[in-house]
């Protein structure tokens, strides 16, 4: 695909903000729809005032900023949660669960809804914390590269999306330079699974190419694909 | 087998290494910069990998060659990078040594080296990983001057998205900038 080369490496931060904006959110609305709202992606209840309903929350920041509603911060957002979860992040080795798209949420929350968050400064504070512990963890994750695959549960889609680039290059490297896998792409050996071989190859490049690497449970695997050992090999001293 | 049009697989080929040739071959004296006619079996000179390497797999072995390791695959090196990978400046040894160093492998029997190479790459890795965090606001280019073309490319890539990331963070998305290259045509005489 003939793409700008920034745009290879998957998603950029701006369409996965725009992923984020599907996820539904309580919101108290200040008007009365009457009707039920009909969206693409289906059917919503309508909103009536001192009720609150879950709309996506690309609707609840359009609404919030004609002043028709107040956002609910969700659960996992609030200080206390936050607190326990960056304590969790800190004494534990896996990754603390949290939504998919919680970095996107909290920033556009953060952004736009600021009057609705109780002591705003101190969640953005503990966002910041627990971003680092977990970018860290990430960061170790370079260590234990090199197996067939490296597991991490409980990422996020915009914290993958940082390392995705840089590891997968690297994963594709390693296998590389492994010593089983780096005899196996000679020219001249007439091995029937040359042909096999370069197939592989080709197909994980495309694979590299797209973002297709995470499935949608917030988890992200990169395997390999097995490669035949056999080739030959040549000694550097060939007779006559 | 790597991309036939891959512009740096043909670049880490082109690699010289030095060969003893252990016949003599009519005709081919000009190889080594003489003018008598016919290369003379035990002469040691550089010729590029790629050239060595075909004539080595030639099916009919008409020419016995004899490929010396290279002075950056050599025990020197090999020992500084086991004793700390970070360190070593690859760029002076080889441009593209992990790339020559696979391509070689392919060639070569030389498991020790192919150990070597691995745990070297991963150890710097990490190092590389560390500094495209940095943001490229801490000095790097030292660090920068010692890695070789693969691990260049890697610090790039992880540069690039963080940077993007944090340009999200910023809010900087939505503004109007100038394109770089305009900056770059300001900044010439």
């Amino acid at each position: 695909m003939a793409l700008p080369r920034h745009l290879k490496n998957g998603l950029t931060p701006l369409e996965i903000e725009f992923l984020a904006e599907n996820e539904l959110i309580e919101i108290e609305a200040a008007i009365d729809t009457r009707t039920d709202l009909e969206l693409l992606s289906g059917t919503l209840p309508g909103l009536k005032p001192l009720r609150t309903n879950k709309v996506p929350l690309w609707m609840a920041i359009s609404l919030k900023k004609k002043h028709k509603c107040n956002i609910r911060v969700p659960d996992w957002m609030t200080v206390e949660a936050l607190t326990k979860t960056l304590k969790e992040e800190q004494t534990y080795e896996l990754f603390s669960s949290m939504p998919y798209h919680y970095m996107e949420i909290a920033q556009l929350l953060l952004e736009n809804a600021m009057d609705d968050i109780p002591s705003a400064d101190t969640t953005r504070t503990l966002l910041k914390d627990l971003r680092e512990a977990r970018q860290s963890k990430a960061r170790k994750g370079v260590d234990s590269l090199g197996e067939s695959y490296l597991q991490m549960d409980n990422i996020g889609l915009m914290e993958i999306n940082e390392i995705r680039p840089f590891f997968t290059k690297a994963f594709f490297e390693i296998k590389k330079l492994r010593p089983a896998a780096a005899g196996n792409n000679h020219p001249n050996s007439n091995n029937i699974y040359d042909f096999d071989h370069y197939e592989n190859s080709l197909s994980m490049d495309r694979r590299y190419g797209d973002g297709s690497m995470t499935d949608f449970n917030g988890k992200a695997s990169y395997s390999s694909s097995t490669v035949p050992e056999s080739s030959r090999r040549f000694q550097s001293t060939q007779g006559l | 087998m790597e991309d036939y049009y891959d512009i740096d697989a043909i670049l880490a080929e082109d690699q010289n290494v030095k060969c003893a040739f252990q016949s003599n071959i009519p005709g081919l004296a000009w190889l080594e910069g003489g003018h008598d006619d016919a290369l003379k079996a035990g002469s040691r000179f550089d010729i590029p990998f790629w050239l060595a390497r075909e004539i080595v797999e030639h099916e009919e072995q008409t020419v016995g060659i004899e490929i010396e390791t290279p002075e950056f695959f050599g025990p020197k090196v090999r020992n500084a990078l086991r004793a700390d990978a970070n360190t070593v400046d690859l760029t002076k040894q080889c441009p593209n040594f992990f790339r020559f160093g696979t391509i070689y492998l392919q060639l070569v029997d030389d498991m020790a080296l192919a150990g070597v190479m691995e745990g070297a790459f991963k150890a710097r890795l990490q190092m590389t990983m560390d500094h495209t965090q940095s943001g490229g606001n801490s000095n790097t280019t030292d660090y920068l001057n010692r890695l070789d073309e693969t691990e260049r490319a890697l610090y790039k890539a992880g540069m690039e998205s963080s940077a993007s990331i944090h340009q999200w963070n910023q809010h900087s998305f939505g503004r109007i900038r100038s394109a770089s290259e305009m900056l770059l045509k300001r900044k010439a005489p």
